[in-house]
């Protein structure tokens, strides 16, 4: 166990802090804080991660008994998925406080308390493997990201943070519903109301159908995620929140609060209702294959770009929900990879969007065209990206979805095919995306004397077209992270 | 102080109280010495109970165990809410001394063990109630209290009816080891009790007068109302209920239980639903009481146990100090707002006073239950219990009716942080010291027992 544990696990919290603390004037000085903080808490990370015995194992980091609520354990622990995913939230802050560099507002202090906040309960929900502990988690992570839409977003942010809100809360009091019943069960085996990962397994929830407990248990926790991923059709907080949420809000909700769906079936569904994902396995699989084709073909029609990239979201997400739920070591494989791709793809493509709105205030695609002209730089770093998002052979997007249409392929030839058509589809929306904007002539009088990207605004977009190339040409890099806990997934548990 | 007995220590109570009525008659400085009396009775009084682990008056009245850790816990709150009062006017301190016989009537409602001391203490409550309502300045208020008043007629009477029942069911009005002689009588009787309760608590389809009541009264009054009528009538009749059940014939109880659960249920959807649609948001906090109401109004139906009295103790306090915060809140945001409690008074509020803002936001996420909050500790304990004692079905539906009842607490924090560029202009709110006071005890408690319920309770 780490001692000192708990104070780096804080350091995000007590910097948020910080912010409300500091003096308004300085923006400047604001600014660099957060700079600061971005970089210390990846740096601790990437600590963390490495000072990892066995990747392939839950490694416990810090436990402790809460005598004074019910008591329940509290454990923090770490293996190679959840390291990697904390890698990955921290630095998409790093990329965040970058990109948002030049942001004009009055109220810097509240922006970055919020994603800071947004960041800790993040990184509290990866490392929990208390049910409890993720839970509160889970929730804290609510609050300020419908803050940050509502205050920080666009003419129709109250809407968007509202349903934003609604869905995903409203998923999150059926996993508290089954969180009581559990309690309710323990506390009858074990004189205990505590849902630590040994209680959880030794429950054995009896499976006979659909009405059975472990049946009920596994859908409520099932639509909290799917809510969150979001699966086809729990989807439609999606559109709405990315298209009105500020920039950094887009990045880290594309980046990684959707990852968590994913990350809680892993953690807390697949493991411990075993019957449950034998007998939906099909159902999930085509919601997913659903949600691939459904994503890229309303993706296709969109005119306005953010819109165009949220849908493209849905798509990917639904490959990886195929790859999670087709319990084939391969597609487990693609499907943890893909989460990392599109956490790069999928906020280069948002960061794109930030910097054609914050140069032509719109962000419809007919009001662009022929920007490769004016901006070169912005389009060859663009060009990396949507190629990495279409999942072009040799950038990351193409290991994933290959690996997981591979493994599926074993598991349901029929999902393995319809996930196939949205192979085909993506490069047809993200190449109209791309001609749209930075191909072809400039017919708008505004566009010709657009500003190419400077150095600072490029920063972000290179990293991540170079970690798009990278682990398209050495994928083994990150898959080597994660691999040993790849059958602990695919058996169960077991 | 220690060796004073029960009663002296009530008629130093009524004398002090009573004293600062006449009070009321000194010009220029009657309102500070009424307060300051009515203050002084309210210390005294629990000081007195403070030192005390139980007392009796024979078999008609005892205080002991879980009655007098909650007597102390409202006498605490009852010097608080006449804090809150103040002493500005002359109508605060007159309701103030309302207050206090509400409080009276309060703990002999607690401490009966015979059906006539429980009606009569109800009864005073009641009449207190619509007095309160009654002589309040807001605009509808006169109509207000005649609703609650007939309504509370009408069950009043229905409820002596079921004394009656029960006095021919077994041979006599005590509550504690009664003998039943005639189960379907008993029934009735039981029957009767429970529609009582409901309309007392504001649970469906007996909750009419609530919402005319909780937007017609001032922030004081109401507070006390909220604590007096929810936390010590709730206590006493889910436990009483709880007790009398035992006696009854399973066949009839198992039909009582049903209905309890059918009550609750509707209660938790209907209160969520009519809230999602109110425009004040008073009015939002009045249905959303109906709702919480039916969540624990389903403890009735689990068996006697101490740990479950502790908790629904819990549940009560840390609910009513919660909507209390919530509702003293809004009527500082209406004062800026002339006085309307309408749709708008929130808008850009964050902007105007974050302390206060960051407090109702703590408040309708904790009423909300969201986690770290007493709201969630005290809902997850209770909806535990359900789920232990086999109300799968119920539970899990008041859960789904409570998604609905985050649609309107997130209104509260959307509006809060929404910029109005002509809400922003509007004055910065001011809080008094009082009242700052009772902010800091809400925070407090609901960050408290959110983290660590079992701190001050034992809970387990």
């Amino acid at each position: 166990m780490d001692q000192l544990f708990i104070i780096k696990f804080l350091i995000p919290l007590f910097w948020a802090i910080g912010f409300m603390l500091a003096p308004k004037q300085n923006e400047r000085a604001i600014k660099l804080y957060a700079l600061i903080g971005s970089l210390v808490i990846l740096a601790y990370s990437v600590k963390m991660f490495f000072d990892l015995p066995n990747p392939g194992v839950l490694t416990e980091l810090f436990k402790f008994q809460m005598p004074l609520f019910f008591n329940m354990t509290y454990t923090f622990a770490m293996d190679g998925l959840s390291g990697l995913l904390l890698l990955l939230n921290s630095f998409l802050l790093v990329i965040v406080v970058i990109t948002t560099w030049e942001i004009k507002t009055d109220k810097l202090r509240l922006y970055y308390f919020l994603i800071f906040t947004l960041v800790w309960a993040v990184n509290g929900s990866l490392l929990s493997t208390s049910l409890y502990g993720f839970y509160i988690f889970w929730e804290a992570m609510l609050i300020p990201l419908f803050i940050l839409v509502g205050v920080f977003g666009g003419d129709n942010r109250r809407y968007a943070s509202f349903k934003f809100f609604m869905m995903t809360a409203a998923g999150s009091i059926l996993m508290l519903a089954s969180m009581c019943y559990m309690s309710a069960l323990a506390y009858k085996l074990t004189g205990s109301y505590d849902l630590n990962y040994e209680v959880i397994k030794s429950l054995n929830l009896r499976f006979s159908g659909f009405w059975s407990p472990q049946s009920l248990i596994f859908w409520c926790f099932s639509i909290a995620f799917f809510l969150k991923v979001p699966v086809f059709p729990f989807h439609s907080w999606l559109p709405d929140a990315h298209v009105e949420a500020p920039t950094a809000g887009s990045i880290l909700l594309a980046g990684i609060l959707l990852k968590l769906g994913i990350y809680g079936f892993l953690r807390f569904v697949i493991p411990f209702y075993p019957q449950a994902v034998d007998a939906y396995r099909d159902i999930v699989l085509y919601l997913g294959a659903i949600g691939v084709i459904y994503g890229a073909l309303t993706a296709w029609v969109q005119k306005d770009i953010k819109k165009l990239v949220a849908f493209s979201s849905i798509s990917h997400m639904g490959y990886i929900v195929m790859g999670v739920f087709s319990q084939n070591a391969f597609a487990v494989k693609g499907a943890i990879f893909q989460m990392v791709a599109h956490g790069i793809s999928t906020p280069g493509l948002f960061i794109g969007v930030h910097y054609l709105y914050t140069r032509r205030h719109t962000k419809k695609l007919d009001q662009f065209g022929g920007l490769a002209k004016v901006m070169p730089r912005f389009a060859i770093l663009f060009f990396i990206i949507t190629a990495g998002s279409m999942a072009v052979p040799m950038t990351c997007g193409f290991v994933g979805e290959f690996m997981i249409t591979a493994g599926v392929y074993e598991i349901n030839k029929t999902v393995a095919f319809l996930a196939a058509t949205g192979i085909i589809l993506s490069p047809i929306y993200l190449l109209k995306m791309y001609h749209l904007t930075a191909l072809g002539e400039i017919n708008h009088e505004e566009n010709k004397s657009l500003k190419d990207l400077s150095l600072l605004e490029a920063t972000p977009m290179i990293v991540l077209s170079v970690l798009t190339i990278l682990l398209g040409l050495y994928p083994k890099l990150i898959t080597s992270m994660y691999e040993g806990t790849i059958s602990f997934f695919v058996n169960k548990g077991l | 102080m220690e060796n004073l007995t029960f009663v002296q220590n009530i008629l130093i109570f009524i004398g002090l109280n009573a004293i600062a009525l006449l009070s009321l008659n000194v010009k220029k400085y009657g309102k500070y010495i009424s307060f300051g009396l009515s203050l002084t009775a309210a210390v005294v009084f629990f000081a007195m109970l403070y030192m005390r682990d139980s007392f009796s008056l024979g078999e008609l009245f005892t205080l002991d165990g879980n009655k007098i850790f909650l007597l102390k816990l409202v006498s605490i709150l009852n010097v608080l809410m006449i804090l809150i009062n103040g002493y500005t006017s002359l109508e605060k301190v007159k309701s103030t001394l309302l207050v206090s016989y509400m409080f009276l009537g309060g703990v002999f409602l607690l401490g009966s063990n015979d059906l006539i001391t429980f009606y009569v203490s109800l009864e005073t409550i009641a009449l207190v109630g619509y007095t309160l309502v009654a002589t309040s300045s807001l605009e509808f208020s006169r109509e207000a209290a005649v609703k609650y008043l007939v309504q509370g007629s009408v069950v009043s009477a229905i409820f002596l009816l079921g004394v009656a029942f029960y006095l021919g069911a077994t041979g006599g009005l005590t509550l504690v080891g009664a003998n039943v002689n005639n189960q379907e009588l008993y029934a009735v009787a039981l029957g009767i009790f429970i529609l009582t309760a409901c309309f007392k608590l504001g649970a469906f389809p007996f909750h009419a007068w609530i919402a005319d009541v909780y937007s017609n009264v001032s922030d004081g009054n109401l507070a006390t109302n909220f604590f007096i009528s929810k936390i010590i009538i709730g206590y006493k009749f889910i436990t009483l209920i709880q007790v009398l059940l035992q006696a009854c014939d399973p066949h009839f109880s198992d039909v009582l239980i049903r209905i309890i659960q059918v009550i609750a249920v509707m209660s938790a959807f209907y209160g969520n639903i009519i809230a999602v649609v109110q425009g004040q948001f008073k009015r939002i906090i009045a249905y959303s009481s109906v709702a919480h109401t039916g969540y624990m109004l389903m403890t009735m139906c689990l068996n006697p146990d101490e740990m479950y009295e502790k908790q629904l103790i819990s549940y009560l306090v840390l609910y009513s100090l919660t909507a209390t915060g919530v509702i003293m809140i809004l009527n500082q945001f209406a004062q800026l707002n002339k006085n309307k409690d309408g749709k708008e008074i929130l808008v850009s509020g964050f902007y105007r006073n974050k302390g206060l803002a960051i407090l109702l936001v703590v408040c309708v996420l904790s009423l909300g239950g969201i986690p770290l909050t007493s709201g969630f500790a005290m809902k997850y304990m209770l909806f535990t219990n359900y789920f232990k004692e086999g109300f799968t079905i119920e539970a899990i539906s008041i859960f789904i009716s409570s998604i609905i009842g985050l649609s309107y607490y997130i209104r509260f924090v959307s509006d809060l942080f929404t910029e109005n560029e002509e809400k922003m202009k509007l004055p910065i709110i001011k809080t008094r010291f009082s009242e700052s006071l009772v902010h800091v005890i809400i925070l407090l408690s609901i960050f408290t027992f959110g983290i660590a319920p079992s701190l001050f309770l034992g809970l387990k």
